[in-house]
């Protein structure tokens, strides 16, 4: 059973988060991604839950880590400019290893840029926006129901490998409307926090993993004193500058999530058992992809989408095997090319790789991808 | 597939048109739409424009290139927009504000729209309800009701829209743009059967 709503995606968003347990919202409301904040300021007070208007992107994102030290499903939502302030937060979290969510809801950049309009420009920035060395996962939704699915996955992936996770998507995504069901609650699937063993008084130390790599948690201010700090450190928190400390945390930092690259590649594929040509493509440029074969299907071409859930870690496996059965594939993307360079790293033929894109704050259309596709059939266009 | 676009300035309310159009055909009937839209950094007074897809199949790109339906609250909206009626589409306006130009290859349908002050976008909805047979009357009523409630005068000026088209005798589409698959098969309309007239 499920209940039909129709509702915007940032909406949607917000009623994934709910769904996976949130109990702490810390944000600082802007353009495209305001809805989630004004309809979790609605939601989470009456739910004995908090929500906190900030005076800024770099105290919510710390208002969040706080929450979710003390055991709290906590999330932030912010848009480019937002999540450009958040960056030194976010390394924060990245090395004090705390589970949070933070909604990027992309809008045309640099800079205030578009604020009203669609882009795809901060997949990079997601992936490296902040200094150092790290590992980062990232989702995307190119619909309502994958959107509402995939804040819930943010959250489980959050807890499960103790990390942030963003949720990447765009202004097309969180503004339009259309329908999604919402799951009962006993169909979902989530993770709980890993809470420690250790009992009071007894030697508990945060940055020892289990022997699957987990690290159990304790709710800060609890029944446990420990250190949390960005910098290197040890086993219980403490500084550390021991050549073995700083090696062993970075590569556990990086390995907790770059070595489950299959577990963590959420793709989809649309009539690729015979394509003979394939788009791979995200977020709402996935729909205009998908639109784009269901058209060429109708019409006998053989076609096909890779649709990515999953940013980072990169799914270059799943999308290098893809393209080893087809003759040409296409990269479907509203930015210059931050995908497109991924996939053509993992092409075994790199020059069969191309790009439809557009960068001026409008939805890409199905006439943009059939252009390319003129073209690199050589038949050229009409100008 | 009926694909429906409305446009004005921001305030008019041509987005709420949009959302209550897409909201009845999903939630009332079960239909597959969907409503996007597009709009200046103001807060009011900037061209606005919403795009509805009505479909029984998965609404993948949700903007439309060619609509069968243009409606049009203010002469920005018209002037921005006018070239994306679909050739025979339909073009619903105010003669008011809005001066349509010769050159614009569609069913015009003038009615008052405007008298209804913020109610022009619920006229705008009755209009298009007369015209069309995407989504019936009752489950836009029933929208509109659950969102204004049963006494709002909303529901009076989306009356007053559906009966300036029935009064002026514009008669719905041939295709009466039902937006199912397979359209040119004769329509249902879901308006009185037995209305008819001329269109301009």
């Amino acid at each position: 059973m499920s209940t039909v709503r129709f509702v915007q995606g940032n909406e949607a968003c917000a009623l994934g988060a709910l769904a996976a347990g949130l109990d702490f919202f810390a944000g600082y409301p802007i353009t495209p991604s305001s809805e989630i904040a004004e309809r979790l300021s609605g939601e989470l007070p009456p739910r004995g839950h908090t929500f906190i208007q900030m005076e800024d992107e770099i105290a919510s994102l710390c208002a969040v880590i706080g929450a979710s030290l003390t055991g709290k499903k906590a999330m932030t939502a912010t848009s480019g400019p937002g999540f450009s302030l958040m960056q030194e937060a976010l390394g924060y979290a990245v090395m004090t290893e705390i589970p949070l969510v933070i909604v990027n809801v992309m809008r045309g950049g640099p800079s205030t840029g578009l604020p009203t309009q669609v882009s795809q420009g901060d997949v990079n920035q997601a992936r490296w926006g902040i200094h150092g060395d790290h590992a980062i996962i990232t989702l995307t939704a190119g619909s309502h129901q994958a959107l509402f699915d995939n804040t819930v996955r943010a959250f489980n992936l959050a807890e499960t490998f103790r990390t942030p996770v963003i949720l990447l998507y765009d202004e097309l995504i969180a503004h339009m409307r259309e329908g999604l069901h919402v799951p009962e609650e006993d169909q979902m699937d989530l993770v709980e926090r890993l809470h420690t063993s250790v009992p009071r008084d007894v030697d508990y130390r945060p940055y020892l993993p289990r022997e699957d790599g987990r690290l159990p948690m304790s709710d800060f201010g609890g029944v446990h004193r420990y250190n949390v700090t960005g910098l290197y450190h040890d086993m219980w928190g403490f500084p550390s500058t021991k050549p073995e400390v700083v090696r062993g945390l970075l590569s556990h930092i990086v390995e907790k999530i770059e070595s489950r690259e299959e577990e963590l590649s959420f793709v989809n594929e649309y009539h690729t058992e015979d394509a003979e040509t394939l788009l791979i493509s995200y977020g709402s440029a996935a729909r205009t992809a998908r639109q784009t074969v269901r058209d060429a299907r109708e019409k006998g071409v053989r076609m096909g989408l890779l649709e990515l859930e999953t940013l980072w870690p990169f799914p270059g496996r799943r999308v290098s095997e893809a393209l080893r059965k087809v003759g040409e594939a296409v990269v479907v993307e509203m930015n210059l090319g931050q995908v497109f360079e991924q996939v053509r790293r993992v092409a075994p033929k790199p020059e069969r790789v191309f790009l439809a894109n557009r960068i001026d704050g409008q939805l890409i259309a199905p006439s943009d991808i059939r252009r390319v596709l003129r073209i690199i059939e050589g038949k050229g266009v009409w100008a | 597939m009926l694909n429906i676009v409305f446009t004005g300035v921001g305030g008019q309310g041509v987005i709420t048109a949009g959302i209550i159009l897409a909201e009845a055909a999903v939630l009332e009937e079960g239909r597959h739409a969907t409503q996007s839209q597009s709009y200046g950094a103001e807060a009011r007074g900037g061209l606005t424009r919403t795009d509805v897809i009505i479909s029984d199949r998965e609404v993948l790109y949700p903007k439309i290139a060619q609509a069968h339906v243009l409606g049009a609250l203010h002469q920005r909206g018209y002037t921005a927009h006018a070239n994306i009626i679909r050739p025979g589409g339909m073009f619903i306006y105010d003669e008011e504000t809005v001066k349509a130009s010769a050159k614009t290859d569609a069913r015009r349908i003038p009615i008052p729209l405007l008298i209804h002050g913020k109610g022009a976008n619920m006229a705008l909805l009755g209009a298009v309800c007369a015209l069309t047979s995407a989504v019936k009357c009752q489950s836009i009523q029933e929208v509109i009701q659950r969102r204004y409630g049963a006494e709002s005068s909303n529901l009076n000026a989306f009356q007053d829209g559906w009966d300036a088209v029935v009064n002026r005798g514009y008669t719905p589409h041939p295709a009466a743009y039902s937006g199912h698959e397979g359209d040119g098969v004769p329509p249902t309309p879901s308006i009185n059967p037995s209305i008819s007239g001329t269109a301009l």
